[in-house]
């Protein structure tokens, strides 16, 4: 067997397929699992009771179970009990997993970062008279983000990953246009290798943006030449 | 002398779980006074001072400030921030806001508390920073400064607050010694310059004695004596004569 470099190239295209539906299910995912996150952060870092528990119970179940047992119990398991699920396409049952299950890591990676901001800085904003939320999102939220912005991608990168996942439950992702031409002809080492390729280049942008922004964030703190 | 007082503290206390720190303090400050508060560590001279911020909230005890007043058993939180308008504190650890240029810093208070225009504001703080002597610095993040420039911005955030009274916390412990006048001599021109009421914690023995209308000590949570700097300084009361000869 030969490594057939033009079906190699051609897979690219037949990968792209599934393109639109890996990427807006991991930005629509992403975007809901940051939300959520900083509410279970929030919970936890203001000590808000009930939602505090509930936070915890909540990061412990996700980070400890595999994704694709949740996707099953929630895609096929609730189907049995329930007509809402049952009516859901998999598209939106994958980006409702993702959303639940990497909102457990944002989540960790915001309270890190809100915790590392030092507490003087809370005391300065509300002694100069802003009221707490002033403060928060004026002077704590932005020093924050710069801390959680690199445990935020890396979680992120896993997210995009695991969109791969989708093809167990019938989504036509990259995984998926991959896996049904291989199916076909056999090429499984171009096909799959040529689907690794795109993977590593969309995060490998993902990595350089994280990088400029990085830069950008950390204008006010780097010590060039000091003072 | 008997001028309204501009600030006053009464029946002051403050716990943290079982330990008192603050029992029972009770002060009256006159406009344009400059008290100095000396005594041993873990007396709850800082804690007096974030009570007055309500950055702590009293145990007990009533804080007023100009027509504001809080009192501990009843606050109302609208109260509370707008007495926190009326004093300005100056922490020891500067806490400049570490996302904000100086000029920021300076502004932060008007544009986001006295709702002043970004244009006025800016204009404002630029007069502060020439006051302080860090115009050139306007632009820099408090990452790239000194700590006494660190420490001079601060207290012109502080001003910019506009506050009856400012509220230093040990402004130069955390300064390399050869810093400490640079700050201290920006004090000394609020005081001379601006007649600004203030309470100054402070282990600075001799400027406080200099700057001083009137000294307290504070010993085991509580004002043990209080005076002008010559009765305070050249008082016979051993506990005073021990402590001002061990740090000066």
């Amino acid at each position: 067997m030969d490594f057939q470099f033009d079906y190699f190239l051609r897979m690219f295209t037949v990968i792209f397929s599934g393109f639109k539906n890996t990427v807006s299910m991991a930005f629509v995912s992403l975007i809901f699992a940051v939300l959520l996150g900083f509410v279970l952060a929030a919970s936890r870092y203001y000590n808000i009771p009930v939602m505090k528990q509930f936070s915890v119970v909540f990061t412990s179940f996700f980070r400890s179970t595999p994704f694709i047992a949740q996707l099953f119990v929630f895609y096929y398991g609730f189907a049995q009990i329930s007509m809402a699920v049952r009516s859901l396409s998999s598209f939106w049952a994958v980006v409702i997993v993702l959303s639940l299950s990497f909102a457990a890591y944002m989540g960790e990676n915001i309270r890190g970062a809100i915790s590392s901001v030092d507490k003087g800085q809370f005391e300065a904003g509300i002694s100069i008279g802003m009221t707490p939320w002033q403060t928060i999102r004026r002077i704590v939220v932005p020093q924050a983000a710069r801390i959680a912005v690199p445990g935020m991608v890396n979680s992120f990168a896993n997210l995009f990953k695991s969109t791969s996942l989708a093809f167990t439950v019938g989504v036509m992702d990259m995984t998926s246009c991959a896996k049904n031409e291989v199916n076909l002809t056999y090429r499984y080492l171009e096909g799959f290798v040529a689907l690794l390729f795109i993977y590593w280049i969309i995060l490998a942008v993902v990595s350089y943006a994280q990088a400029v922004l990085e830069r950008y964030m950390n204008r006010p703190y780097a010590q060039e030449g000091c003072r | 002398m008997s001028r309204l007082p501009i600030l006053t503290v009464s029946g002051l206390k403050k716990s943290f779980g079982a330990l008192e720190v603050l029992k029972n303090v009770s002060l009256s400050v006159e406009e344009g006074e400059i008290i100095s508060i000396i005594g041993p560590s873990g007396t709850g001279k800082s804690t007096l001072l974030r009570c007055i911020n309500y950055l702590e909230r009293p145990t007990a005890g009533v804080i007023a400030i100009d027509n504001i007043s809080v009192d501990a058993s009843r606050s109302r939180r609208r109260d509370v921030y707008a007495l926190r308008r009326k004093a300005a504190m100056v922490f020891q650890n500067y806490n400049l806001f570490r996302n904000k240029t100086a000029l920021e810093n300076i502004m932060e208070p008007m544009t986001q508390v006295q709702k002043i225009s970004c244009g006025e504001g800016k204009e404002e703080a630029e007069r502060i920073l020439k006051v302080i002597g860090l115009f050139d610095k306007r632009d820099v993040y408090p990452a790239h400064l000194s700590g006494g420039q660190q420490q001079r911005i601060g207290i012109g955030r502080a001003m910019a607050v506009r506050p009856r009274g400012m509220l230093f916390d040990e402004p130069t412990s955390s300064l390399d010694p050869e810093l400490v006048n640079e700050v201290l001599e920006i004090i000394r021109q609020l005081a001379s310059e601006h007649r600004m009421t203030m309470l100054i914690v402070t282990h600075e023995m001799r400027f406080a004695q200099e700057i001083s209308d009137r000294v307290l000590f504070m010993e085991n949570g509580g004002i043990a004596l209080e005076g002008t700097p010559q009765e305070i300084f050249g008082s016979d009361n051993p506990r005073v004569r021990k402590f001002v000869g061990s740090v000066a």
